[in-house]
């Protein structure tokens, strides 16, 4: 039962809050939609938490959706022992770089006093739920291999069952308690998105690649002739 | 540990039961069977690989054979027989895996191509995964951190404060 | 021909007495709040000096504005993929460190501390942690400080000179220096606007007012460094950028911005320039020493029958042309080629110009006694200031432009002292005024707009015409809240 509210119910709950959430907060208040760096305040410390943070992360966040959009393909990629292996290595290094690096910047946030001020409850908790996410996702990497593998068999098949509205908690519920909790912080982050900095990950500036540079907007468009 | 115990436990009363099956080590392929538990071949109806969480010694699957999830089976078939082994590929009705396979069971062939697979190993070492595993996370840390480090090399460091205290200082002109 | 009109200014620097009041103004109006305190749209620095943010000039650490390579411009920061790559942290960010750190003091200890043997003092704390700090900086920390072995002698100009010059400029008792009020320049191939990877940074299309919309900024903090003059600021409270808006509000009110309207000394002009937006790109290209003359180039004569009717088809309302026509800025910028622009080398094409200050630049030798014109040019070579500085800051090192202004305001000051005094010949003021290939008529004209005129010549605004831009063809219910802000939330931190 605590499987079916955890696995099966709190995910909507989450992605619920995240999109009306977010929604609401883009047309209403769309001033607050920022980055809140505080490289302004402080730019050593940061620039060994931020960097190695974000590529890290964002490499292993691409892995985790790679395996859920295409098991099939990322099986193929896995089916040879010395690819899982370089896979695994990679993985595990990035994790522990993402781990080092969310420890520097969470004592940057409670050492240094310009950048504390900043700090909102809001954010304090982010930064916890990230924290115990990587922190669960080295874990199981490490102690439970090959995390790689089964969470193909696992992870993948329970997301797309939320995905078809037929929550599959079984492929959950036999898992030990830390991969639970790590697929349950998950959802837990992305319920805190909306109300959190988190929103700038959303808008992350593509366009800017083809945009020209001059950006010139006139009031209405210019008369002709 | 306890897990692994109830394991071996189940192992050991499955193949108990079916003690008298038929001979499959024979029909199967064991190269077969060792590339459907890796995931070189996918299981046709899709279960997952048995590296994917089980380790296994004597083949040449490097540090990749190491996994640690679930119980080793390098001994699976010394331990259990040709019998037992079968009888547990039926099913694999154990509590983690059930959800996975009772949708997903092996077909026949590849339970043979499995058992030729588990007969042709029955010993040896596992490749110390753990501690190669962790070494080489290390370094491949290290090396994506001096990667980042390189990236900030010629960052701005502060000009105010380096400035009014050369100045002060006397530590020469700034550059 | 792609005629566009800019509101653009030129401040006069033998006027600037460096009082601040345009700083207080700017400050009372729009910065005073948590996050913006740090923040000066409007500041004045003494030169030599470093200035703010410290050595904002010296574009080898802070990396902006653009730079030639082959045949294109490119942002010093970077190309357009690499500053994406750059976005987890800005590698050429100042910190609040290269401002100051604001700050206030605990005024309430003096009324409320305990009777005890000591006075209480108000002890200075941060306006950012609220603690305790030994201030040590500020935004004009180095204000007449001329000559301080760390701030002028560090300014990124005073660097270049040879030894021997520097030694001259610091001379105790010769010792010189002007000030340099700085707004945002409401640049043409503006950094900022380039720079911003949201496209939150716009130019105004019928004033050339460069704004960031702060619904779309998303704090990435590239116009910060982009900026040559860094004359954005991250508001480190709010998650935002923002900069000078030349009081567009008050513009569309028909008042001056706060800055121009408070100067005391009169220094500020304001009015319409019409340019050729098409030239823009090759104008910036133009080697250093010839960016002024290509910059001067591109703003047409709005009494050219020819540019009018370019002007009405590209969309240029005639009111607008109409005060382009008695913009006291194209009088000083083309017409006497007497202002220039601030480091035209970053390639922004500033819209903002300086009439060079002459009275720090007079050679010692004919102080208290008036000298010929003669002398006076000789003088020009042997300045208190070096050309070269004066070149290096206003026309990317071209000596000769900077020479031929000079010739121009030396030629008024004779002119003027021979009719106002009496004591130089006629012929000697038409030496100079032959000299600086000026008729005495517009010598008469300059000292009239430099002196004389009232703020409603000093400050030509065009009319904004914002309603009638709404009101043809739209329903103006619809934009009835638009005008002047549209955000009207407080600007900060909610979530």
């Amino acid at each position: 039962m605590s499987d079916m509210i955890l696995f099966g119910a709190f995910p909507y709950v989450a992605v619920a809050l995240l999109i009306s959430v977010g929604i609401y907060r883009y047309c209403v208040d769309r001033y607050s939609w920022s980055s809140q760096s505080s490289q302004f305040l402080e730019s050593r410390v940061l620039f060994w938490g931020s960097v190695p943070w974000h590529y890290a992360i964002l490499i292993i966040l691409m892995a985790h959706f790679l395996a859920f959009l295409f098991p099939s393909g990322w099986g193929v990629l896995l089916g040879r022992p010395i690819r899982l292996y370089l896979l695994e290595v990679t993985g595990l290094g990035l994790g522990i770089s993402t781990l080092i690096a969310l420890a520097l910047l969470i004592f940057r946030r409670v050492l240094n006093a310009r950048v504390s001020v900043v700090t909102t409850i809001v954010d304090w908790l982010v930064l916890a739920a990230l924290l115990l996410q990587v922190a669960t996702g080295v874990y199981i990497a490490f102690t439970l291999r090959w995390g790689s593998v089964w969470y193909l068999h696992t992870a993948t098949p329970w997301l797309w069952s939320l995905v078809k509205f037929d929550p599959q908690v079984q492929y959950l519920a036999a898992l030990p308690a830390v991969v639970k909790l790590h697929a349950f912080n998950a959802f837990l982050i992305l319920a805190i998105f909306p109300f959190s900095r988190l929103v700038h990950v959303v808008s992350v500036p593509l366009s800017y690649l083809s945009r020209p540079y001059q950006v010139v907007v006139w009031y209405r468009e210019r008369r002709a002739g | 540990m306890t897990r692994r115990a109830m394991h071996c436990f189940t192992l050991l009363a499955a193949g108990l039961l079916l003690f008298s099956a038929p001979a499959l080590a024979q029909s199967g392929d064991p190269l077969r069977g060792e590339a459907l538990f890796v995931g070189t071949i996918s299981f046709s109806n899709g279960g997952a690989p048995c590296l994917a969480c089980h380790a296994i010694a004597g083949h040449e699957l490097g540090y990749a054979s190491g996994a640690s999830y679930g119980p080793d089976l390098t001994a699976l078939f010394a331990d259990y027989g040709e019998e037992g082994v079968v009888g547990v590929l039926e099913d694999l009705s154990f509590e983690s895996m059930n959800a996975i396979y009772s949708e997903r069971p092996l077909t026949e062939a590849e339970q043979a191509d499995l058992v030729a697979f588990f007969s042709s190993v029955s010993q040896g070492e596992t490749a110390h995964t753990g501690l190669a595993l962790a070494l080489h996370t290390a370094m491949a840390t290290v090396f994506f951190l001096v990667l980042i480090g390189l990236l900030g090399w010629r960052r701005l460091q502060g000009v105010r404060k380096p400035l009014v205290e050369r100045t002060r200082y006397g530590k020469g002109e700034i550059a | 021909m792609n005629i566009r009109a800019q509101v653009s200014s030129v401040f006069h620097l033998d006027k600037c007495i460096g009082c601040h009041t345009c700083s207080i103004a700017c400050k009372n109006l729009w910065t005073d709040r948590k996050g913006a305190e740090y923040m000066w749209w409007n500041n004045v620095e003494t030169k030599p000096g470093t200035g703010y943010p410290t050595k904002w000039e010296d574009q080898e650490r802070y990396n902006g504005g653009w730079e030639r390579s082959g045949s294109q411009l490119n942002l010093k920061l970077g190309g357009r993929a690499s500053l994406i790559g750059k976005i987890f942290h800005n590698p050429s960010l100042p910190t609040m460190d290269d401002y100051y750190e604001p700050f206030t003091y605990r005024y309430s200890d003096l009324t409320s501390a305990p009777a005890g043997d000591d006075q209480p003092t108000a002890r200075p704390v941060s306006m950012v942690s609220g603690k305790p700090m030994k201030i040590e900086a500020g935004p004009n920390w180095d204000d007449d400080l001329s000559g301080s072995n760390i701030y002028a002698a560090n300014d990124p100009g005073v660097v270049q000179l040879s030894v021997e010059e520097q030694q001259q400029l610091f001379a105790i008792e010769k010792m010189v220096f002007f000030h340099l009020p700085r707004i945002c320049n409401h640049c043409l191939n503006a950094g900022c606007v380039a720079s911003c990877p949201s496209g939150a940074i716009y130019k105004r299309g019928e004033d050339g007012i460069v704004l960031i919309n702060q619904d779309k900024c998303r704090g990435w903090r590239m116009c910060v460094s982009a900026c040559p003059y860094k004359k954005t600021y991250y508001g480190w409270s709010s998650g935002k950028s923002e900069k000078c808006i030349l009081c567009y509000p008050r513009q569309e009110a028909g008042e001056a911005p706060g800055c121009f309207h408070s100067c005391v000394g009169r220094i500020r002009f304001l009015g319409v320039l019409l340019y050729d937006a098409d030239r823009i790109e090759s104008a910036a290209m133009q080697g250093d020493k010839e960016l002024v003359a290509a910059q001067r180039e591109m703003i047409l004569d709005p009494f050219d029958p020819q540019v009018i009717a370019e002007a009405k088809r590209s969309g240029v309302p005639e009111e607008v042309v109409k005060a382009a026509q008695k913009s006291p800025v194209y009088k000083f910028v083309k017409e006497w080629g007497l202002a220039l622009p601030l480091h035209p080398e970053f390639r922004t094409l500033p819209m903002l110009f300086y009439v060079p200050p002459l009275l720090p630049v007079l050679s010692m030798d004919n102080l208290g006694k008036q000298k010929l014109a003669d002398d006076f040019f000789t003088t020009l070579e042997r300045a208190r200031l070096p050309m070269q500085y004066l070149a290096g800051l206003f026309a990317g090192g071209n000596e000769e432009e900077v020479k031929a202004v000079y010739r121009k305001l030396i030629a008024v000051r004779l002119q003027r002292r021979h009719l106002s005094v009496g004591d130089l010949s006629a012929e000697e003021a038409a030496k100079a005024c032959a000299a600086a290939e000026l008729n005495s008529e517009t010598v008469d004209a300059i000292y009239r707009m430099t002196a004389l005129t009232r703020i409603k010549e000093r400050i030509v605004i065009p009319p904004m015409l914002r309603e009638q831009a709404i009101e043809a063809g739209m329903d103006p219910e619809q934009y009835k809240q638009e005008m002047g802000f549209g955000s009207r939330l407080p600007p900060k931190r909610r979530w």
